[in-house]
């Protein structure tokens, strides 16, 4: 139980560390203005292309699985313990975030978002 | 995409502003998301929507710098953790769907209503913890010692309640001072422990809602990338200095911060 914990701490920690990495390139390299974050399934390419708007994505993506490292963690320190109801409960979470994270790994567009300020594309107008 | 603002802060300006924030926030045992959302929406003009997406990253961000950094995953209870959160993540989840299509009038009369309440239970707790004199944790469970806290008292009305904390999320912020009333006063767990176990739940409630607001698209990389680093450095150093400082006062001045960003956000809710 000991060592689940300490991979926990460690695999929360290693998140942690490379999305505080990509966003401390993203600071580095973003050009001046306002810049929306991609899909996840084009932000690894953009990433090693030193894209600072793939980087940003892929440092979010990295921080958000943090969470899905601490509830396995929590799943399997509960039913070590001998509460098999609330180790049910720790992988209902972890199937709700893994769920939505596969669905946005399958997203090829983002949503436009309602804002008071019109989008527009990244490309230069012609 | 790539989208316009009315105004967009350098992300240098984000980056100090947000290592302080992260600081205080540390320093007030919060998760950050009470700063965070003010300072994008009422400093630099960003609309509601954004300012919600970046600061749930923030909160993911705190919360998990926080409990790598002082290990304060090894004294949270997991099973008042997950009790709650089997609730209160979905609702999250659901919530943030819905404050991404939500007027931003009714964003802000919702976080100013929050604002008030988070003011309220700092202030109660302050002055509890002045007339006690002493530390508000009754002896009931030694927290270095080899046993669990004791176990939750009203689970089902816990989870109840629970769910309802997901809709904080919707506002941006990770619902600590909501969360930790909850434990403390419902379920009955001490107070060191609520306020452990409380850094985890932010964690995985913002995830999930996390994950929403980036499908939305209302997630921009420009602000997201100098709050969140600037808030996890902030955080780690305030958690360190903690110990050190005596943040009675601090929770004094900013309650009057909170009343004022509070007020400042009602009126903007119904004037415009």
């Amino acid at each position: 139980m000991a060592r689940a914990a300490r991979l926990t701490t460690w695999g929360v920690g290693l998140a942690v560390a490379v999305s505080l990495a990509c966003f401390a390139l993203t600071v580095g390299l973003a050009p001046p203005g306002a810049l929306g974050v991609v899909p996840p399934a084009s932000a690894l390419g953009g990433a090693l292309r030193l894209d600072p708007a793939a980087l940003a994505s892929v440092g979010v993506l990295a921080l958000l699985l943090s969470p899905v490292a601490r509830l396995i963690g929590a799943g399997v320190q509960l039913r070590a313990e001998g509460h098999p109801r609330l180790a049910l409960g720790a992988a209902l979470i972890l199937a709700l975030l893994v769920f939505s994270l596969g669905r946005l790994a399958l997203t090829e567009e983002l949503g436009a978002p309602r804002s008071s300020t019109a989008p527009v594309t990244s490309e230069a107008p012609r | 995409m790539r989208y316009t603002a009315p105004v967009d802060p350098s992300p240098t300006l984000l980056l100090v502003s947000c290592t302080a924030c992260g600081m205080l926030a540390a320093l007030l045992g919060l998760g950050g998301g009470l700063f965070v959302v003010p300072l994008l929406n009422l400093g630099f003009g960003i609309d509601m929507p954004q300012a919600i997406a970046v600061s749930l990253l923030c909160c993911v961000a705190t919360s998990a710098a926080g409990s790598v950094a002082l290990d304060k995953a090894r004294l949270a209870d997991l099973r008042t953790v997950i009790l709650v959160e089997v609730a209160a993540s979905p609702v999250a989840m659901f919530a943030t769907g819905l404050a991404m299509l939500a007027p931003q009038a009714l964003l802000r009369g919702c976080f100013a209503l929050l604002v008030a309440f988070s003011a309220w239970r700092i202030l109660l707790r302050e002055l509890r913890a002045r007339a006690a004199q002493a530390p508000a944790e009754p002896p009931t469970w030694d927290p270095q010692g080899d046993g669990d806290p004791p176990w939750p008292r009203r689970p089902r009305l816990g989870l109840v309640l629970g769910g309802l904390t997901g809709f904080c999320s919707a506002l941006g912020i990770g619902g600590g001072p909501v969360k930790v009333p909850l434990m403390t006063e419902v379920l009955g767990v001490p107070m060191r422990v609520a306020l452990a176990s409380s850094n985890v739940m932010v964690g995985l409630s913002t995830a999930c809602a996390a994950t929403v607001s980036y499908a939305s698209g209302s997630l921009r990389a420009d602000l997201a990338a100098p709050c969140a680093l600037g808030m996890a450095v902030g955080a780690y150093a305030g958690g360190r200095v903690a110990p050190r400082i005596d943040a009675r006062w601090l929770s004094l001045a900013f309650v009057a911060v909170l009343v004022y960003m509070g007020g400042k956000m009602a009126w903007l809710a119904l004037h415009g």
